[in-house]
């Protein structure tokens, strides 16, 4: 994914900044900071090299060039640049990976992300109900 | 009916000249129907609620930010519209609240109101725009709220809370960026962020440095986006440490923690500049 696709960013969570909890956003967002939490975006999500995630991730598409701690769900493209540092399960339907970046976790590509995110949001919906 | 409301120092006789020049221009353009004056014995609540009830249809507020902001808290969600006539002057103690600054016009620059005279036209004019306030523990606020102190926590849409990682940096929460000049709002990142008809507001983590800053707003203004930015409906902001926090509210307000800001409901419709878009 290139950086045209973030023309129209949302949220931008810069290098000097720690987002804590559950982060939600219509829009195409962009981490360069630290995220602890939860992370989850209907559009583009933009991990830069310098980023600390420890967090689930879901997102459209996203490229991650920093660390992740958490679980990753892409329905989309998800790119993973030589930086990439991943400590989790990884799920997306396409799945990029440059030379050098690492998955620490189970990784499930294909056509099955869409049925597991269904559940995911219904099991999202139920624990709000409750 | 046209109300105008002069701030208190303009009763110093060094703005006699520019109040005559004023009253000549609204006199040539009919739309000068009565005259209201801050003082000692008539505080700014007593003067909006008596020009309410006579039926002023635009109050014109002949000041500085400090009485625009003053007059906003009293007519907002009203059906009466705001214009204003912008003299740089000292801030005002307007209900006894602390204030720091509040002297300068950021916020007429921002509607495309430059100086007195041209102001005159363009309430003449009647180029009407409504804006998106913000409310801060049932004030209103029209522009920012900034959270210098580092021992205060700023949580978003009671979700998650956002802290700068160094002392070299605030947060700031805006409607609008009155900072910036009309012939620097037409960049294409404004019409995304600090648009204060887009019923959101924008929480931005900024450099304390003034240059830093400086720079922040020049690449602002040539269309880049700051470092951090968060759109947000609702904020609050409370102390990590046992003493209250302060911010500072429209650049010259202070309000002390907790604090529950949010993008109100009620809106202001106010006369702007010809050249002015969103």
């Amino acid at each position: 994914m290139s950086k045209e696709n973030f023309k129209e960013v949302e949220t931008i969570i810069g290098p000097s900044v720690k987002v804590e909890g559950d982060f939600k956003a219509d829009g195409n967002v962009i981490i360069e900071g630290q995220v602890v939490g939860g992370v989850k975006t209907k559009k583009n999500l933009r991990i830069g090299e310098g980023a600390k995630v420890k967090a689930n991730v879901e997102a459209e598409n996203a490229w991650v060039g920093g660390e992740v701690k958490g679980n990753l769900l892409v329905t989309g493209h998800l790119e993973l640049s030589t930086n990439a540092k991943v400590k989790g399960d990884v799920q997306a339907q396409l799945v990029t990976m440059e030379t050098g970046a690492q998955v620490n976790g189970n990784l499930k590509m294909g056509e099955m992300v869409a049925v597991d995110k269904d559940k995911v949001e219904k099991n999202t919906d139920v624990e709000e109900k409750k | 009916m046209y109300y105008y409301i002069y701030d208190q120092f303009l009763s110093s006789k060094k703005y006699d000249k520019i109040l005559a020049q004023i009253e000549s221009k609204i006199t040539d353009l009919g739309i000068k129907d009565r005259i209201l004056k801050i003082s000692i014995l008539k505080s700014i609540p007593e003067l909006v609620r008596d020009a309410l009830r006579k039926g002023a249809s635009t109050i014109v507020v002949v000041g500085n930010d400090s009485i625009v902001n003053s007059i906003i808290n009293l007519i907002a969600g009203r059906d009466v519209l705001l214009g204003i006539v912008p003299i740089d002057g000292p801030a005002s103690t307007h209900g006894g609240e602390l204030k720091r600054g509040g002297g300068k016009n950021f916020i007429a620059n921002f509607l495309g109101i430059k100086n007195p005279l041209e102001a005159c036209e363009i309430i003449s004019a009647r180029k009407i725009e409504t804006l998106n306030l913000g409310e801060i523990n049932n004030n209103y606020f029209i522009s920012s709220v900034k959270v210098f102190d580092s021992y205060l926590k700023v949580t978003c849409d009671k979700r998650y809370s956002i802290t700068p990682l160094d002392s070299d940096h605030f947060v700031s929460i805006y409607n609008f960026l009155a900072n910036l000049d009309l012939e620097d709002i037409n960049f294409t990142a404004s019409k995304k962020f600090f648009n204060p008809q887009d019923n959101f507001l924008e929480v931005v983590v900024e450099p304390k440095d003034k240059k830093a800053l400086k720079n922040l707003f020049k690449s602002v203004k040539k269309g880049k986006k700051p470092d951090s930015i968060i759109r947000v409906k609702k904020a609050h902001i409370s102390s990590l440490s046992e003493k209250p926090g302060s911010v500072i509210v429209d650049n010259f307000k202070v309000f002390k923690t907790p604090l529950d800001i949010k993008i109100s409901d009620k809106k202001l419709d106010v006369i702007v500049g010809k050249d002015r878009k969103f």
